[in-house]
């Protein structure tokens, strides 16, 4: 059984001037030891909310922040065992770059940091250690006053700020200002300053978002990797959805402050439990359908063979179909047929548009169909998702 | 900026040169001049080093020492108090700070004689309100010439020009930094002095010396509140041009001249872009 870290329960956040409209509503999440999680959503769906309550620079209006077993709803963020890498980095202008990521550790107590690098004794014997190495008597070795731990714990101090500073490939920038780094220069400082506290939780608020895509590539497998190698929970935000489907353990899909859908990205991507996930997670097809019995379903005015879903005989549904998931046929073979109306080439393949009916459909294909032929589609039964017709929906058809 | 404003900006840049850079120009030149009382000048000019001897005269010693030390408790009281009037305000969630900067500003656009005198009749006894409604009429409270007054006075009038630099270096600092010092575990205490502190220095530094530069050289507030028992160096070189010592005038009127430039020299080296003015 894996240990949750971070449990978030029924969390609510209103703010006085709107309390009919929480800008998080009822939030209830599960995040484990280890984990990279995504919020995902668009811009303004209570994301970065979500992760303030988190890291504690807001207090949930209603609900429980649970970290390791204990509610810490009241507990402010630097008694939290969480560090935050920032949406725009807030680094300290008026430090260098060694300095921004030694601060957190050069503002500890004495004690606690003697904890952090391994205990007073450990400690005490490496004085002891370097003076015997100088050549001291025993004697004299074995006692050590206050300037000899504090200069001890300094030296651990520089030594990890180093080591932080090469996890994220800056080498040699440590004394830079911090206006002379670019923007993903930036980006690993605030990096190496969160993670020289060993936080058991690092929160990072879209950190790619303001970097030209070949970096943030790069960053997203180095972030990877280093979630991989520090064995510290990951919690990321971004609005991209290449971004959640590639570096995530789990997604959390996120809209108007609700959870849509949870789950790890093959899941969400296949899977889509509404249309704002299916068309938020890349480019789909939905299609009104009816389903008839156990097995198969009826839509496009033609009866289709699913895989594992169970709603009401006759129950209207949602179906989703990846543009991928579509094969081109021979006329003869195919179960669909419509007239292409566009062909786009995307690389390595086409994206073709065809009207089948009254309704567009969009097809990825290798095939090259010209603009007005009839095309051919098939599709096989475990590639065709089934979705509950949103109620709203239904009503607003019914008005119409 | 645009070519066409800056030419219209011409005009006044050449009465800038004649009012304030030929002056200036003359005042060096002066104080190299022997000029003998009664300004007879019939022997013709004569170049001298004498009028510097004026500068180890006690009188003058005195002068400069009490410029710099009325100068520098001013700015002092001023960086104390300052801060604490822009950090409130900084921190405040009132809507229109900018009023309550106005507000702090508005005395600064009545004449500074009317202020000074005003403030004279405050801190005489005789006629002070506050001290008639309290029903005290002894002359023990007549402050009006001794060196509380004149710092009084000092602090009183400049004090706005420390709040405004330091207010304006506040508000630069994002409040995602102040989180994040938070975040790194910073208590409050910490991010004050660690965070806010050093990325307000500049705010400091700008509104010292725009506090000190007019304290060190004024001549109105102390003449008026210290009654002429206290004399900073801007009464001798009012005195001495009074008197038509124009040359002793010129002299210490140049080394004050020369203290500002260095001032704004240091401002500009340590404020770049001048965020912190307005
Ligand atoms: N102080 C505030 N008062 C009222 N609404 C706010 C405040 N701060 C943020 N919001 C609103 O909360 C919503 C969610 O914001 P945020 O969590 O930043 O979204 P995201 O990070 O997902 O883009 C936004 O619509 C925003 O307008
Ligand atoms: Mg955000």
């Amino acid at each position: 059984m894996k240990k949750a870290i971070i449990e978030l329960k029924n969390v609510s956040l209103r703010y006085d001037d709107d309390p009919e409209n929480p800008i998080v509503n009822n939030i209830n999440l599960q995040i484990y030891e280890n984990e990279f999680v995504t919020l995902l959503g668009p811009s303004g769906c209570g994301k970065t909310t979500t992760l303030r309550m988190i890291a504690g620079f807001q207090t949930p209006t209603e609900g429980e922040v649970i970290i390791d077993g204990k509610v810490f709803n009241d507990i402010p963020p630097y008694a939290r065992p969480i560090n935050t890498v920032f949406q725009r980095y807030a680094l300290f202008p008026h430090l260098n770059v060694i300095d921004n990521v030694k601060i957190g550790l050069n503002n500890r107590p004495l004690k606690n940091l003697i904890e952090f690098f391994g205990g007073e004794e450990k400690i005490l014997n490496e004085i002891k250690e370097d003076k015997l190495a100088k050549g001291l008597p025993l004697e004299k070795a074995s006692k050590a006053n206050y300037f000899e731990i504090n200069k001890k714990i300094n030296e651990h101090i520089d030594i990890a700020a180093k080591n932080a500073l090469s996890l994220v490939k800056l080498n040699g920038y440590e004394k830079r200002k911090i206006d002379q780094m670019s923007g993903g220069q930036q980006q690993r400082v605030a990096i190496a300053r969160a993670i020289i506290n060993k936080p058991k939780i690092l929160l990072l608020d879209e950190p790619l978002a303001a970097l030209d895509l070949k970096l943030r590539q790069n960053m997203q497998y180095e972030l990877k990797e280093m979630q991989r190698a520090l064995g510290i929970t990951f919690i990321f935000v971004t609005h991209d959805q290449e971004e959640a489907m590639t570096m995530s353990d789990r997604v959390v899909v996120m809209q108007d402050g609700i959870i849509q859908q949870l789950g790890t990205p093959e899941d969400i991507y296949n899977e889509p439990v509404n249309p704002f996930v299916a068309n938020f997670i890349g480019e789909t097809n939905i299609v009104r359908g009816t389903y008839l019995h156990e097995g198969l379903i009826e839509f496009l005015g033609v009866e289709f063979a699913i895989q594992g879903y169970k709603f009401e005989d006759g129950e209207q549904v949602d179906v989703v179909i990846r543009p991928e998931d579509w094969d081109v046929v021979l006329l003869d073979q195919a179960k669909l047929i419509g007239t292409v109306t566009s062909r786009i080439f995307k690389g390595v393949h086409y994206e073709i548009c065809a009207m089948f009916g009254d309704k567009e459909i969009v097809i990825h294909a290798y095939e090259t169909p010209n603009v007005g032929d009839k095309i051919g589609l098939k599709v096989d039964p475990y590639e065709i998702h089934l979705m509950k017709v949103v109620e709203e929906e239904v009503e607003e058809e019914v008005n119409e | 900026m645009n070519k066409k404003f800056a030419r219209l900006s011409t005009p006044y840049l050449y009465w800038l040169y004649i009012l304030a850079l030929f002056p200036a120009l003359f005042m060096f030149i002066l104080m190299f001049l022997d000029i003998p009382e009664g300004l007879d000048i019939s022997n013709g000019l004569k170049f001298t080093l004498e009028n510097f001897k004026q500068l180890s005269e006690p009188s003058t010693l005195i002068a400069f020492g009490n410029s710099f030390l009325y100068a520098f408790i001013t700015t002092i009281l001023s960086i104390l108090f300052g801060y604490l009037v822009a950090f409130r305000l900084f921190r405040s969630k009132f809507k229109n700070k900018f009023l309550v900067l106005v507000i702090l500003i508005l005395p600064m656009w009545t004449n500074i004689l009317l202020r000074t005198e005003s403030l004279a009749g405050f801190l005489n006894s005789n006629g002070n309100v506050v001290l008639s409604l309290l029903g005290i009429k002894s002359a023990e409270f007549d402050l009006l010439g001794t060196p509380f007054a004149v710092i009084f006075g000092l602090f009183v009038t400049y004090v706005p020009f420390m709040v405004m630099p330091i207010f304006n270096s506040l508000e630069k600092i994002d409040k995602s930094i102040e989180e994040a010092a938070l975040d790194l575990g910073l208590t409050e205490t910490q991010k004050f002095f660690k965070v806010i502190l050093p990325m307000s220095s500049k705010g400091i530094v700008t509104g010292s010396i725009m506090v000190f530069l007019p304290c060190l050289s004024g001549f109105a507030i102390p003449e008026i509140l210290g009654r002429g028992n206290i004399v900073l160096i801007g009464n001798v070189i009012e005195a001495s041009f009074k008197n038509m010592s124009y040359t002793i005038g010129s002299l210490l009127a140049v080394i004050i001249l020369v203290v500002i430039l260095l001032s704004i020299f240091i401002v500009s080296k340590i404020d770049k872009e001048g965020e912190t003015l307005l």
